[in-house]
């Protein structure tokens, strides 16, 4: 609905005599329209979704680098979010004797060969001269 | 229930209607600064853009109005002295209306005295008479208040009555 007031009679012929001019004919397309703005729409968002995968990767980037990005200096795995703690259970098989090579080669990694374990040598008799001859 | 996807596609399709139906006026108002294809194009892109909106403006047709008025600003201030010559052989070439025989106007009648009005004036009387849009809704594209948008339109009404009214005159005597 459309004001009137404030015209006269004759502005408001003029206005009839006016809208009964039709305007040039304009060729618009209205499909080419859809299809450019849905690719625009399109590149909106794959641009939206690659900036928001780089943000991801550069914060997870920096949280690894970043050793202060955790509240503390501390370098224990247990803080780091998405680290692996693995916990090998103990073997439920027999301990491996001290004299076995696996044994000794350890010993001698941790301790040297003053870690080695004593030798079980047989008891050694006492011989006299006398006792030969 | 509708999804919310068909609910948006129905919207889109009843927007891209109605700015479809009035094209040729925002046309003839982008023809206010461009010619009649730098016309076609700016609301070809207009419409572009209007399809992208999400969600859609609240009212459509003043948003296109709106849109098409300042890419067709911007556009003309970007043109060359030679495309201003281009423009002016075009403006030549197609008429601003269609000439039909149920017209109450001659077609070039009509234009000319457009012509003769200051360009606000002119935007004033196209948007009411054309677009069909309400004083509020001229205040709002052109950012000027709805009295003032009123006066305008009185004003410029009466300057095309004269101009429309003299050769009549000047035939009979």
């Amino acid at each position: 609905m459309q004001e009137q007031d404030g015209l006269s009679t004759e502005q408001q012929e003029l206005e009839l005599a006016l809208r009964s001019v039709a305007p040039a004919a304009a060729r618009v397309d209205p499909v080419s329209a859809a299809f450019a703005a849905g690719l625009a729409s399109g590149r909106r968002q794959i641009r939206f979704w690659r900036a928001t995968a780089v943000i991801v990767l550069a914060t997870g980037i920096a949280s690894q680098l970043l050793p202060g990005g955790h509240g503390g200096a501390s370098d224990s795995p247990h803080d780091r979010p998405g680290s692996v703690l693995v916990v090998r259970q103990e073997s439920s098989e027999p301990p491996l004797p001290e004299q076995s090579v696996l044994m000794l080669q350890r010993a001698m990694e941790k301790q040297g060969a003053e870690g080695l374990p004593a030798a079980p040598l047989c008891p050694v008799q006492t011989l006299h001269a006398g006792d030969v001859l | 229930m509708p999804s919310f996807h068909c609910v948006h596609m129905s919207e889109l399709e009843r927007v891209t209607k109605v700015v479809v139906e009035r094209a040729p006026a925002l046309a003839l108002y982008a023809r206010q600064w461009l010619d009649a294809a730098s016309a076609q194009d700016v609301v070809q892109d207009a419409l572009t853009s209007l399809l992208t909106q999400h969600p859609s403006p609240q009212d459509p047709v003043a948003w296109m109005f709106r849109a098409v008025r300042n890419a067709a600003i911007d556009h003309a201030r970007a043109a060359s002295r030679r495309r201003r010559r281009e423009r002016e052989v075009a403006r030549t070439r197609r008429e601003w209306f269609e000439s039909r025989p149920d017209s109450l106007l001659d077609a070039h009648t009509a234009e000319q005295a457009l012509l003769k009005l200051p360009v606000e004036s002119r935007e004033i009387v196209v948007l009411r008479i054309w677009g069909g849009l309400g004083l509020a809704q001229i205040g709002r594209i052109m950012q000027l208040s709805v009295t003032t948008v009123h006066e305008r339109y009185v004003e410029a009404l009466e300057r095309m009555r004269i101009a429309l009214e003299r050769p009549c005159r000047n035939k009979m005597d």
